[in-house]
């Protein structure tokens, strides 16, 4: 890749004996958004923190905008914007205040920073609640203010720490609508988070974490084609017996049949009218069936079927 | 940068209401409960009570028997004199019924111990020293100008009341509960090192996520470590400025004519303060619990040991382990009030004032060591 905004080579993080990342590389173009999708623990937030040299590591290296990253590359840090997990604000400073705060930071200029203030305040639709201090703020608004300290300064790298967690849906859809926009006005953006249905709806690639190493990475459909399943479908139906459970499990292209939650449940890999065909064989049958579900692969599946175990079930 | 930050640490500082309380009311309501506790005391004869001494006079020396028995008579008698042996003397001292001992022998000697009140010690050490300088001084030109005796006896215009005179310290009250009211001004002052304590944690990556935010943006450590300590010297000093001035104007206490010198001190003071808590912050990887239970330890103990919670622990320290009260903080504090109060020159405050400035170089050039350009192990 040509335009690597961020490149991490085989970084090692240990914790004594546990081993946070192992030699995880990673390289992250300009313009993407990047998403580090993972269980907790799986090494996201150690892989941010190293990134932002805020952690020392054992091995490796971590280059920003071309250059070797450091406590004191001040240079590389103007570029940064940073959205913690925890949110990371004066309780003593207002809204407005919070945020010239943070920005004051990166922009001294007096004139320019008021302006980037009222904008961070509109882009995170804070404009009521300027003179508020945060703890009258709900948790939404909270988190809302914590990404606009982040980002007020117009940074061309944005990192995104899990910044929906314990977020209402209304502000969480706020928020992933907020960080595609800020995509579009230039900036690169690296969104962690264990909420695969955030990744897969706003990153242009994914990098899957388990572990502390990089187990997948690619886009979306790239990721769906590493695996074997390609369509799953569950049919309400009374429990079928062992020799016709045989049967349908050698029907074309299905690799797996079960009985599970008073369903049926059969994976594909590949093939077209696989339902057509199932449903005859169970009318064939005489079984009488409920509700079908067909659903293509999640990253939930690429998870399992890469990890061993689903994602929501490592948490 | 600097100005911005400076402005966003006085507004978080100011408006920490629990270090402010701290600060700030905390002391206020102390000194007014001390006032109200003892302010008959304070206003009636407490404030020129005798001295008790015990004379043991092995020698007739008709001259300090007559010094004596001037300053022990009338209604502001400055000594309350207990002729007695040696031995029942050291019985006194040791109880504490008196405040020292002199021995009348060939010249006049004075005993003390380590209990021994400061103030009344210097004002007796101050009367046996100049009668033995200007007796000494007689007997030499009686010896070499026996017929200059005379002039000399004039123009030393030796009577009780010049002696009197010459001895006081300073123009400020011998009062011992003014004591009280500085010990309370230098215990606000400490807790000034709770500001310094809050900057250091939200300087550490490791320590707080606002910490984090910071580190990972431009601003230089050193930079807005100065901004934040100043800001908060600001607020310290300001609230022991108040609560001098609330303690001379509102409440009454004569803290003598040198108000100029203790707000002064009060300055240096708050300074020591805050980079004491910012380096004690910054101490290796620790939680802010833990830094938190060391500085209140630090402060605590040194409080203590300065006599901030116990009227003349400090006075015990210095004879017994003199080298803790030149480390101590919270004793160099009270000690550069203590020589405000006290002596009429400025050796010994200018030297508390010193230490304080040594211990704020230590505090602050340490803490920015060791907290800039760190990465954590971690976080």
């Amino acid at each position: 890749m040509s335009n690597a905004v961020v490149k991490i080579e085989n970084l090692v993080k240990r914790y004594n004996e546990l081993i946070a990342l192992d030699h995880f590389s990673l390289e992250i173009e300009e313009g993407e958004i990047f998403g580090l999708l993972g269980p907790n623990g799986s090494g996201k937030t150690t892989t941010i923190n190293c990134l932002l040299s805020l952690l020392s590591y054992d091995k490796g290296t971590v280059e920003l905008f071309g250059t070797k990253m450091a406590p004191d590359n001040y240079e590389v840090k103007k570029n940064i914007g940073i959205v913690m997990q925890n949110v990371a604000v004066f309780e003593e400073l207002t809204v407005y205040e919070n945020i010239d705060y943070f920005c004051g930071l990166y922009v001294s200029d007096k004139e320019q920073r008021a302006k980037l203030v009222e904008e961070a305040i509109g882009f995170v639709g804070l404009e009521e609640f300027k003179k508020f201090y945060p703890k009258k703020l709900s948790g939404g608004l909270l988190r809302r203010l914590n990404i606009a300290c982040g980002i007020a300064h117009k940074p061309k790298l944005i990192i995104f720490d899990e910044p929906t967690v314990a977020v209402d849906p209304q502000s969480r859809n706020k928020i992933l609508e907020g960080i595609v926009k800020l995509n579009e006005q230039g900036a690169t953006v690296i969104y962690t988070s264990h909420y695969m249905e955030e990744v897969e709806q706003i990153c242009t690639r994914i990098a899957i974490m388990d572990k502390g190493k990089c187990r997948a990475i690619g886009t979306n459909s790239e990721l769906k084609k590493l695996i074997r399943n390609t369509e799953t479908i569950s049919i309400e139906v009374v429990k079928p017996s062992d020799e016709d459970m045989k049967e349908i499990a050698s029907l074309p292209h299905a690799y797996e049949a079960v009985y599970e939650d008073s369903k049926l449940v059969v994976r594909y890999s590949g093939g077209k009218h696989n339902l057509i065909r199932l449903m005859q064989l169970l009318s064939e049958k005489q079984y009488d069936m409920g509700r079908v579900y067909s659903e293509i692969p999640t990253l939930n599946d690429v998870f399992l079927e890469i990890t061993g175990t689903a994602l929501r079930d490592s948490e | 940068m600097f100005f911005h930050k400076y402005k966003y640490g006085l507004l978080q500082t100011i408006r920490n209401k629990e270090l402010v309380f701290w600060a700030l009311g905390f002391t206020i309501i102390l000194g007014t409960l001390f006032y109200a506790a003892f302010g008959n005391v304070y206003e009636k004869d407490e404030v020129f009570e005798a001295i008790p001494v015990a004379v043991v006079e092995n020698v007739q020396d008709d001259g300090f028997t007559q010094l004596l028995s001037e300053l022990s008579q009338g209604e502001d008698k400055m000594l309350a004199l207990n002729n007695t042996d040696k031995e029942k003397a050291e019985k006194l001292l040791e109880n504490g019924d008196v405040e020292a001992i002199i021995t009348v022998d060939e010249s006049i000697t004075l005993s003390i111990n380590s209990t021994s009140d400061n103030i009344s010690v210097s004002i007796v050490g101050s009367i046996v020293n100049e009668y033995n300088t200007k007796s000494a001084l007689f007997e030499e030109i009686a010896k070499t100008n026996p017929e200059k005796l005379p002039q000399a006896t004039e123009a030393m215009n030796v009577n009780i009341d010049n002696v009197l005179e010459e001895h006081k310290l300073t123009d400020a009250p011998m009062n011992p509960y003014t004591d009280y009211f500085y010990n309370l001004i230098a215990m606000g002052i400490m807790f000034g090192s709770t500001f310094g304590m809050t900057i250091a944690i939200n300087s550490q990556g490791n320590l707080s996520a606002i910490a984090a935010r910071k580190c990972v943006s431009p601003a230089k450590k050193s930079v807005s470590a100065i901004a934040d300590i100043l800001a908060a010297v600001t607020i310290v000093f300001a609230c022991s400025a108040i609560t001098i001035l609330y303690v001379k104007y509102v409440l009454g206490v004569e803290l003598g004519d040198r108000l100029g010198m203790y707000i002064l001190t009060a300055l240096c003071g708050s300074v020591m303060s805050v980079s004491l808590g910012y380096a004690v912050g910054s101490i290796g990887s620790m939680g802010e619990k833990a830094k938190g239970a060391i500085l209140l330890t630090v402060t605590l103990l040194g409080g203590f040991l300065s006599g901030l919670m116990s009227h003349g622990m400090r006075q015990i320290v210095e004879a017994n382990v003199p080298f803790i009260n030149k480390v101590n903080p919270a004793a160099i504090l009270t000690d550069a009030f203590f020589s405000l109060t006290v002596y009429p020159h400025y050796d010994r405050y200018i030297r508390s004032i010193i230490g304080m400035a040594v211990i704020t170089v230590i505090c602050t050039v340490a803490g920015i060591i060791m907290t800039r350009r760190k990465k954590y192990a971690s976080l």
